[in-house]
Order: structure tokens, then C-alpha cells, then sequence
């Protein structure tokens, strides 16, 4: 008989390999589904996530920004000028006097109490030292423990005041001889033209729900896959005699991605339309969440394959999420941040994916400015599926040795 | 149907089984990485907010003007520790533009050629501020650090015109800016992110930590299989919780430059009735959900939400009625709510009433139900045994 040429051999030996992978492959696909029908927590876990945590969170920021801030005044003054100041700071939209207190202990006392956040005290002599040509003020309490609501209400107090600056300005202009139109020409004499780029409500919402939707899909393929594996391994379902165990993590993982993928479909074209959250392009959108999930992916099957139980998976990826996501400079600006916590941010997928995000829902929809954040993801992919593979086969094998 | 106490020492020796099992399991592999997990997670979510104050945020001057007025306006921009003004020399607007789309800057500042004269004419000139609000905690803070600038440098030059019409130097200043305000910042007088964001990140760490364990000893994988055991192990995860957040308070927390500003007894006694309460939650969740997996599940879910539900980030008052009813009854809320005025100002126990009501009712809600639960239990078990 005629030998085949060694090209030829080397060939078909690769081809049995590949139907055999095919055939592992395959196989942890279906017996996957076939856990998730019979294991009904796994499936409630895989659907309760995304249906639950982004409807609640959404729910939650509907308000989108959070304005009248609550405000008490205290005025010994009661001047005409002092109650056009309360008017003017009742006007803003950023605080509401909520109630005017007799004293100033008291109402420090009721700002102790939480019952409002910031106190404005009006001096029983403020409309007297204008009067006699003086400069007179007005004492500010804020609670400033809160950064957003203090954002808020500062520049309310601050805006209230200028324009009641302005209009004492305006008319000692005016005192010398100036018209009324030239007199406040003359006030702050640098008109700013100030415009919000990209976000010009500047609201809450917008800026931070679209960011949580990242780290829910992390979390719903980290808990997802780790419990349906820890399961399997406390019902003895899990086989130590497995040849491909990279294989079949993947296999399973695949199957779940079924989940997933609708889980971003869910998000993207339901929840974030529903909810009225900014976007530029739901394409690039879909696009951002898919490039995502694939760089996870490998750290998805490497976790999973680590947990011996269902339980673990809560027990431990709890603490991950919150981190990641304040790491990734979503928030904070990553200059901003230590120089180590800059390099593991980097390492992290939620990092550029939540940069494209912000490019997606803020900034653009075309593609181009998004693309060196795909191309970060799939460089992060490659390398993690390079890392994972070697480590889930070395650590598969050497579980099965015989102590 | 009557529910007998064990004898006493009985009771102390069954407690004392489960405390040693819990202990015992405390230093066991997977509840140790959970503590490491804790203990890593917080340290580094912590020092993402190290530099405390956002600095130097690039910002780019188009000046066409050129002139004194403009030139002050650009010195005062490149002295605000907010901002940095990026050297760019002959940059055109469109340029600038690109560069806010590209986010290598935060905001553009154009002087048109026209600032100063039309001052000098008496009429107000225009400088146009364009700023990325992609991101609002960048974008405000550079919004206030250059409408501040702008402002200063317009108030500067009234003060000069108001001076040319003759009046006193002295009373010039009351003509232009004559209300001052005179602020007095409350816990955070310099304004930082770290008094706002870290200890909130680091106690819902440790809330997360101690409900899990909670709910983690009714689950069939915990040797823990009455409630005498149980206690026992509540009682280590209380003295582990209490360590950890005394660990937070003194040693991670100080680091930052953010010690408790109030006495051990101020900061420890809340912190204990917090731990406590935590756990009397997860054993109000088992009473009320049947099975332990679920109940587990869900406190998992409450504890993870109870940061956004607490109210220190987004304000109570702007949630939905649904969750601004709930929020109250997670023990993280008034805890949270407590720290931010005890870590930030010396305060006394009778000054942080608002807090010790919210745990006095949810002591009551959470006893009530794992009572209840445990009389429904025993009567059940009593009328399918007659």
C-alpha cells in the first residue's frame, strides 16, 4: 500500500483533532443547556440579574438630576433687600428654603438633624452697612459631605447673590448718570458664554446609569458561569477525567453567552430607550457591550473554573464589582488616580469599554472615535485567552494527579 | 405550644460550640480570601480617591485679544490648582474643538479680539467657555474653577472704573461686589471627593462582607444547624465585622488623612449596633424567605444596592417612593448617614439622634419578624404533629 506524503498525514491528523474539539465543544454546549433546564436557580440567576438590577438602578437615577435642595434661612435682618435675597435664593432651582428658623443655633441644630443642608443667615445689620456705603455679608452653612447635591446648591447661593450684586451695582451706575442699559453694561463687565459640550444638562442619571450596565453584564457572566460550574462540581457533575477542560469551559460558557447576549440586547434596546438615558448610536452601543463580554470572557471561564461552589460565586465576586468600576476612571479621571492604580485599571476590560461607553452615550456615534477602545479590548482578549488556557489545563491536570 | 429557653449553661455551651466552629472557619481558605478580598477591594477603591481634590485639568486659552484684561484672565487660569493651561501657541478654535472631542481637554477658553475694547467702551465683552460634561465631575469642577477666574478678573475691572468716577478706595469694593458670603463648609470644609466617597465605599464593603457571612450560616454547607450554633457564629462574624471596621476607622481611613475626628465611643458604639443589626437582617431575610438559597440571594441583592440606597451619592429625597420607603431599612443607610457627621466633626452620641431612631426601628422590624418567624415555625411544627 502507498503511503500518504507526511503534509498529508500531518493534515488529517490536524482535521481528527479539530472534529474532535468539535465534539467536546459541541457537547459542553448542549450538556450546558441541558443543566440550565434541569437546574432551574442557575436559569433564575441568568434572568433575574439583568431583568432586576438595571430596572432598580434606572428606577432609582429616573429622577435624572436632583435638584431644590433643601435650604433654611434665618433672617434678623427682614430688610427689603433681605427678603429679596430669600425670593432670589427660593427662585433658583437648585435650593428650596424649605424653613426660615428664628436663630441661628436652632437652625444649625435642625442641619445636625439632616432636616435641611445648608443654612443661609442673613445679619440683622446687612441692609444697614449697604446702606452706609459698606460691604455687608451673609453667613453660608453647607453640608458639603455630599459632593453632588453640594455641586447643586453652592452655585444656586453663589448665582443668587451675584445677580443681587449686579442690580446694587447697576444703579450706583445708574446714581452717576449712566442710563439704565449703560449702567448694567457696566456690571461684571465680562459676560461668560459658558456652554456644556456633549452633556448639556449635566444630569446625574445620564452620566452614571449607562456606566452600572457595564459592570451588571460583568457580573452577570462572572456569577453566571461560576455558579452553574460550582453546582455542577457540589452534585458531582463536574469530570476530573476530562482531556479538554479548557474546551469545555468554553463550551459551557457559549452556551450561557445565549443569556448574555440577550441580556445586552435587554439592556441596550430596551432598558436604556425606556428609561430616556443619553445615547449617540445604539449600534456602537451593542458594539462596546459585545467587545466587552468577549475580552471577559476568558476571565469569566478562569474564575469559574476556580469555584467549587455555587456559593463562592457570591461569596467572593461581591467585592469586585464596585472596585473595578471606580478603578476604571468611568468616574474619577484616571490621571487623577496613584500611578498603581492607573496600571490595573488598565488591566481591567471594564476600563476601555466604560471609556466607549461615555464615547457612545455622550460624545459620537460614529465608530472611528470609539475604535482604540475595541482594538484595547481585543488586544486584552487575546492575551487573557493566552494566559487562560495554559492555566486552566495546568490546574485541571494537576487536580486530577493522584496525591 | 410552648417555647422552652435551654438551661443556662446549656445555652453557653452550644453558643460556645458554634462560636469556635465559626471561628474555625473564619481562617479556613475561602472565608480567609473573603477577608483578604474585603480587606484589597477597599484599600484599592480607596486609594482611586487619593489625591482627595481633582487637580490640574487641561484646559486650552484661545486669547485673540491679547491685551491686559486677557493676559490677566490666562495668569489667573494658570494659578487655579484645578486647571492647567496647555501651551499651545497659534491653536485655532477648530483645533481646540477637536481636542475637547478627543478628551485631551477638559475645556476651551476663547477671548475674542474684541474683549477689552468693548470693556473700554463700556460695554460687556464676551469670553466664550465651551466644556466636555461627558464626564460632570470634571466638567463642574473645571466650570467653577474658570467661571470663578472670569469672575474675579470682571469684578477687578468694575472696581477700576468704579474708582475712576471718583469714588473712595476704600468704599469701591461696596459698590461692586457689596454682599459677601461668608461660607462655612460643615464635614468637608476643603470640599474633597475622599470625605465624600471613601468611607462610604469602605463600611458598604464591610456591610456586603458581614451580611454575606450572616446569611452564608443558614446555608447547608454551614455546620450551624440550630439557633443556639447560630448565635455563636453571629457572634464571631460581629467581632470580625467590629475588627475590620475598627481597622477602616483607624488604620485605613487615617492613611487618607481622613481619622475619626470624634471619640472611640462615638465612632464604635454605632459601628456596633450597625454589625448587629446587619445580622439581624440576614436572620429576618431567612425567617421570611422559605428557602436558604434564596434567602441568600436576596439579602446578597439588598446589601449590593444598599450603597446607591443609602443615599450618601444620590439624595435621598430624589429617589422613587418605592425605594425612598426602603432605603431607611437597611442598616447601611443610617450608618452611613452617622459617619459622615462623626468621622468629619467631633460630635457627641446625643448629637447623632437622627441615626440611633432609624436603628431603633429597624431593631424593632427586624426582632419582630425572626419572633414572628420563629412562633409560625413552632406552630406549624406543633399542628402537623397533633
Amino acid at each position: 500500500m502507498k503511503r500518504k506524503p507526511a503534509g498529508d498525514r500531518r493534515l488529517t491528523r490536524l482535521h481528527r483533532r479539530l472534529r474532535a474539539w468539535r465534539r467536546a465543544f459541541g457537547q459542553a454546549v448542549l450538556d450546558e443547556w441541558r443543566f440550565l433546564g434541569r437546574q432551574r436557580i442557575v436559569l433564575f440567576i441568568l434572568l433575574a440579574l439583568p431583568l432586576l438590577y438595571p430596572t432598580v438602578i434606572s428606577f432609582l437615577y429616573y429622577e435624572d438630576q436632583a435638584s431644590a435642595r433643601p435650604f433654611l434661612v434665618v433672617d434678623e435682618d427682614n430688610s427689603s433687600l433681605s427678603r429679596r435675597l430669600v425670593r432670589a435664593l427660593h427662585a433658583t432651582q437648585g435650593i428650596e428654603v424649605v424653613g426660615r428658623e428664628t436663630s441661628p443655633a436652632a437652625a444649625r441644630r435642625a442641619l445636625r438633624d439632616k432636616q435641611a443642608e445648608g443654612l443661609v443667615y442673613i445679619p440683622e445689620d446687612f441692609s444697614t452697612n449697604l446702606k452706609h456705603g459698606a460691604t455687608t455679608a451673609v453667613k453660608l452653612w453647607l453640608n458639603t459631605t455630599n459632593m453632588y447635591t453640594y455641586s447643586l446648591s453652592y452655585p444656586a447661593v453663589t448665582g443668587a447673590v451675584t445677580t443681587l450684586n449686579g442690580e446694587i451695582g447697576a444703579r450706583f451706575f445708574f446714581t452717576k448718570g449712566l442710563p439704565t442699559s449703560l449702567a448694567a453694561e457696566r456690571v461684571f463687565p465680562i459676560n461668560q458664554d459658558i456652554r456644556y459640550l456633549y452633556h448639556p444638562t449635566a444630569s446625574y442619571g445620564d452620566f452614571f446609569v449607562p456606566g452600572i450596565l457595564i459592570i451588571i453584564m460583568q457580573q452577570l457572566m462572572l456569577i453566571g458561569l461560576s455558579f452553574s460550574l460550582g453546582l455542577r462540581r457540589e452534585l458531582g457533575l463536574d469530570d476530573p477525567g476530562n482531556q479538554r477542560p479548557f474546551t469545555s469551559l468554553l463550551g459551557r460558557f457559549t452556551a450561557q453567552s445565549v443569556f448574555y447576549s440577550g441580556s445586552i440586547l435587554l439592556l441596550v434596546l430596551i432598558d436604556i430607550p425606556l428609561f430616556g438615558w443619553r445615547v449617540q448610536s445604539l449600534g456602537v452601543l451593542l458594539l462596546v457591550f459585545f467587545s466587552f463580554s468577549l475580552a471577559m470572557s476568558p476571565l469569566v471561564m478562569t474564575t469559574a473554573h476556580f469555584c467549587r461552589d455555587r456559593y463562592i460565586a457570591f461569596q467572593l465576586l461581591m467585592f469586585v464589582s464596585t472596585p473595578l468600576f471606580m478603578m476604571s476612571g468611568f468616574v474619577w479621571q484616571p490621571s487623577q488616580m496613584p500611578a498603581y492604580i492607573q496600571v490595573i485599571s488598565k488591566l481591567i476590560p471594564a476600563t476601555p469599554a466604560l471609556q466607549a461607553l461615555r464615547i457612545a452615550t455622550m460624545k459620537s456615534a460614529e465608530f472611528g472615535p470609539v475604535m482604540p477602545y475595541l482594538l484595547w479590548l481585543a488586544v486584552q482578549t487575546v492575551v487573557y485567552f493566552a494566559l487562560a488556557v495554559p492555566l486552566v489545563r495546568w490546574t485541571h491536570f494537576r487536580r486530577r494527579r493522584p496525591a | 405550644m410552648r417555647f422552652r429557653l435551654p438551661s443556662l449553661p446549656r445555652l453557653a455551651r452550644e453558643v460556645g460550640r458554634g462560636f469556635t466552629t465559626q471561628a474555625r472557619l473564619l481562617i479556613a481558605p475561602r472565608y480567609l480570601l473573603m477577608t483578604v478580598l474585603l480587606l484589597a477591594m477597599s484599600w484599592l477603591a480607596m486609594e482611586v480617591y487619593h489625591n482627595l481634590t481633582i487637580r490640574g485639568l487641561p484646559v486650552l486659552v484661545i486669547d485673540h485679544d491679547n491685551s491686559k484684561i486677557s493676559r490677566t484672565i490666562r495668569s489667573f487660569l494658570g494659578a487655579c490648582p484645578e486647571l492647567k493651561v496647555l501651551d499651545r501657541p497659534g491653536a485655532t478654535v477648530a483645533e481646540a474643538q477637536q481636542l475637547l472631542a478627543e478628551g485631551e481637554i477638559t475645556g476651551l477658553i476663547y477671548l475674542p479680539e474684541n474683549l477689552s475694547s468693548e470693556i473700554k467702551q463700556g460695554r460687556r465683552g464676551t469670553a466664550t467657555v465651551e466644556l466636555d460634561m461627558s464626564n460632570i465631575v470634571l466638567g463642574k469642577n473645571a466650570y467653577k474653577a474658570i467661571s470663578q477666574t472670569l469672575m474675579t478678573v470682571a469684578v477687578g475691572s468694575q472696581l477700576t472704573v468704579v474708582k475712576k468716577m471718583g469714588e473712595n478706595r476704600n468704599r469701591a469694593m461696596a459698590k461692586v461686589m457689596p454682599i459677601r458670603i461668608s461660607e462655612s463648609f460643615t464635614h468637608n470644609p476643603a470640599t474633597n471627593y475622599g470625605i465624600y466617597v471613601m468611607p462610604g465605599l469602605i463600611f458598604f464593603f464591610l456591610h456586603v462582607y458581614v451580611l454575606i457571612l450572616g446569611v452564608t450560616s443558614y446555608l447547608p454547607i454551614h455546620p450551624a444547624d440550630d439557633w443556639k450554633k447560630r448565635l455563636g457564629a453571629f457572634l464571631v462574624i460581629f467581632l470580625a465585622g467590629l475588627v475590620v471596621g475598627l481597622i477602616f476607622f483607624y488604620l485605613f481611613l487615617p492613611y487618607e488623612n481622613l481619622a475619626p475626628s470624634s471619640a472611640l465611643p462615638v465612632v464604635i458604639i454605632p459601628l456596633a449596633i450597625f454589625l448587629a443589626l446587619d445580622l439581624m437582617m440576614a436572620a429576618a431575610f431567612n425567617t421570611v424567605v422559605p428557602s436558604p438559597i434564596f434567602a441568600f440571594e436576596s439579602t446578597v441583592v439588598v446589601g449590593m444596592l444598599s450603597l446607591m440606597f443609602s443615599g450618601i451619592t444620590w439624595p435621598t429625597d430624589a429617589f422613587p417612593a418605592a425605594i425612598r420607603w426602603i432605603a431607611p431599612w437597611i442598616p447601611f443607610t443610617p450608618f452611613a448617614q452617622g459617619f459622615q457627621t462623626y468621622i468629619h466633626g467631633a460630635t457627641a452620641l446625643n448629637e447623632l439622634g437622627f441615626m440611633f431612631r432609624i436603628f431603633g426601628r429597624q431593631a424593632l422590624l427586624f426582632g419582630g419578624v425572626i419572633a414572628a418567624g420563629a412562633v409560625a415555625r413552632r406552630t406549624i411544627a406543633a399542628v402537623r404533629r397533633s
